[in-house]
């Protein structure tokens, strides 16, 4: 999980917010609890998957 | 009747006594007014109430019938809509000072659709600031209360929708579910909550969550009024492109549970929850069973992706915040609402490519496993409601901290689910934990199988007999003159 010196670079070479330090800080547990969201489901291959959302009517199952 | 027992009616019922002229829609309509006032104060389940227009509609309503005209279905019957769903010239502000002031031009789509079937307005309900959590705690507006324990959650987002329902103030209230927020509070407050299959109700009008979970979805007080409510609502939008025009059908009508397949989880959905609300649903699945139901156990193999998935599928609900965070930030009264929106900026295009493709492989799992099931039972909530102003609670014997960022999320673990692969899910009332708080079983069908799923939600209505009335729903009986 990224530390806010990490997470103030990350913003610095990405999109640039320049937010104050003490919102960053606040920020930083959501973003970090998503990034562990994202760590995990990268460990899943996906590259197999349904070309399309299925449910729709009319779609195959 | 009095007006006690013109409230005691379901949907279905006043509708019915309206329509025959056996009630005028303005006796029915004092009478839920006269209850709102009464309760106010100690439920807060309004954000914006309008007597007098309701009055006046009532009055026209009661005009139109002596005049030999039905409006539709809902004619005369006094109906309340979620603040974050668009009333032309009504202001509709989420429930959050940063809309303050905003009052759209058209109404919603469903409004429409609600209003054209002849339903009286009472007005706008509480909820969670931009439906954005599962308690409907709102420091704003001053949190909806649950009519069993006004010092209680009601649950959410739809909090103030579920008040409403359960005091006997309105007939049927709209709600939207973006992760359970109709079932949830439905289950929290005891009464039925649904939630269609994704793309039958048109969400255009509905103030955005996030665009591939939304639904709104109606609360009544039974089966048969929900069913009366999708019928209504359930009307192809052509501007909304969510929308799909499909046919609902009939409804079954189900003298027993000979030939159904009941699907029961192994997995997730029965982990870590409260005894009593896991013997409550075990007892529906088992009641279920002797009524001729076929049970058919299953594993999910998609439940650890689906829950690394869906929190990065829900982060569209950035693009329409983004200028109100960049404006007017610091007036989210949830301040936690816009950290987590700012941090999903930082997400990468490869997350939510991944959490879409995730997506595709869990709903191909649901479609699947329908092949063999008609519908799965499952608690609606891990728990039942707590104290509005808990820091802590104990979930299964596991004390969870209620300030850590999204923990509020433990009522929407079962729920969400459904809005992820958008399958029809109903919550049904079941019966009263110890400490005398609702709970509720959840039953789930197939995509487009929403009548099958209703036919069989009845039956199990049949079965429970659930006829529990919150105290609020008579506020004498807790002291409070009505």
């Amino acid at each position: 999980m990224l530390t806010l010196e990490e997470f103030k670079q990350l913003d610095a070479l990405t999109i640039r917010r320049g937010y104050p330090d003490a919102l960053m800080e606040q920020i930083l547990p959501f973003y970090n609890l998503m990034r562990e969201s994202s760590e995990k489901l990268s460990q899943f291959d996906l590259a197999e998957t349904p070309p399309a959302l299925v449910y729709r009517a009319g779609s195959v199952k | 009747m009095n007006s006690e027992e013109i409230r005691s009616l379901s949907l279905v019922d006043v509708a019915a006594a309206i329509r025959e002229r056996r009630l005028s829609s303005v006796e029915v309509t004092a009478a839920s007014i006269e209850h709102a006032h009464a309760t106010e104060d100690a439920l807060k389940t309004f954000v914006y109430f309008d007597a007098e227009s309701a009055l006046k509609r009532a009055a026209e309503a009661d005009a139109a019938l002596a005049g030999g005209t039905l409006w539709g279905p809902l004619h005369g019957v006094p109906v309340a809509f979620k603040d974050n769903l668009d009333t032309a010239g009504i202001p509709t502000e989420c429930a959050s000072p940063v809309l303050e002031g905003r009052v759209p031009a058209e109404n919603a789509h469903v409004v429409d659709q609600v209003l054209g079937a002849g339903a009286v307005s009472l007005g706008k309900l509480n909820m969670h600031e931009f439906a954005s959590g599962a308690t409907s705690i709102n420091a704003y507006t001053g949190s909806p209360r649950n009519p069993w324990k006004p010092d209680h959650i009601t649950g959410g987002s739809s909090g103030g929708s579920s008040t409403a329902i359960v005091a006997g103030i309105a007939f049927a209230t709209l709600g939207t579910d973006a992760g359970g927020s109709v079932r949830i509070p439905a289950a929290i407050c005891g009464h039925v909550g649904l939630k269609q299959t994704h793309g039958l109700v048109s969400n255009r009008g509905s103030v955005f969550n996030t665009w591939s979970g939304d639904h709104v979805g109606p609360h009544t007080k039974t089966v048969a009024d929900a069913e009366l409510m999708l019928r209504v609502m359930a009307v192809h939008d052509p501007r909304d492109s969510t929308s799909v025009d499909h046919p609902l059908g009939a409804m079954p009508a189900l003298a027993d549970l000979r030939g159904v397949r009941v699907g029961v989880p192994g997995t997730f959905f029965f982990e870590d929850v409260d005894a009593e609300v896991d013997a409550a649903a075990r007892d529906v699945i088992a009641k279920m069973e002797a009524a001729g139901a076929t049970i058919v156990p299953f594993e999910l193999k998609t439940i650890e992706l689906m829950l690394a998935a869906r929190m990065l599928t829900s982060a569209d609900a950035y693009v329409y915040h983004a200028k109100l965070l960049e404006e007017r930030g610091e007036l989210y009264a949830e301040q936690a609402i816009r950290l987590r929106l700012l941090a999903t900026q930082y997400l990468r295009a490869e997350d939510y490519a991944r959490s879409i493709r995730a997506r595709r492989v869990v709903i191909s799992e649901f479609v699947s496993l329908f092949e063999s099931i008609d519908v799965f039972v499952a608690p609606t909530t891990p728990t039942t409601a707590y104290p509005i102003d808990a820091t802590e609670v104990t979930v299964a014997g596991k004390a969870i901290d209620l300030t850590q960022p999204m923990a509020s999320g433990l009522l929407a673990r079962n729920t969400s689910p459904l809005n992820y692969t958008g399958q029809p899910s109903i919550s049904l009332p079941v019966g009263l934990s110890a400490q005398g708080l609702p709970i509720g079983v959840m039953l789930s069908g197939a995509h487009f199988e929403d009548m099958k799923l209703l036919g069989i939600a009845q039956a199990v209505e049949r079965l429970i007999g659930y006829d529990e009335v919150a105290p609020w729903f008579a506020p004498q009986a807790v002291g409070v003159a009505s």
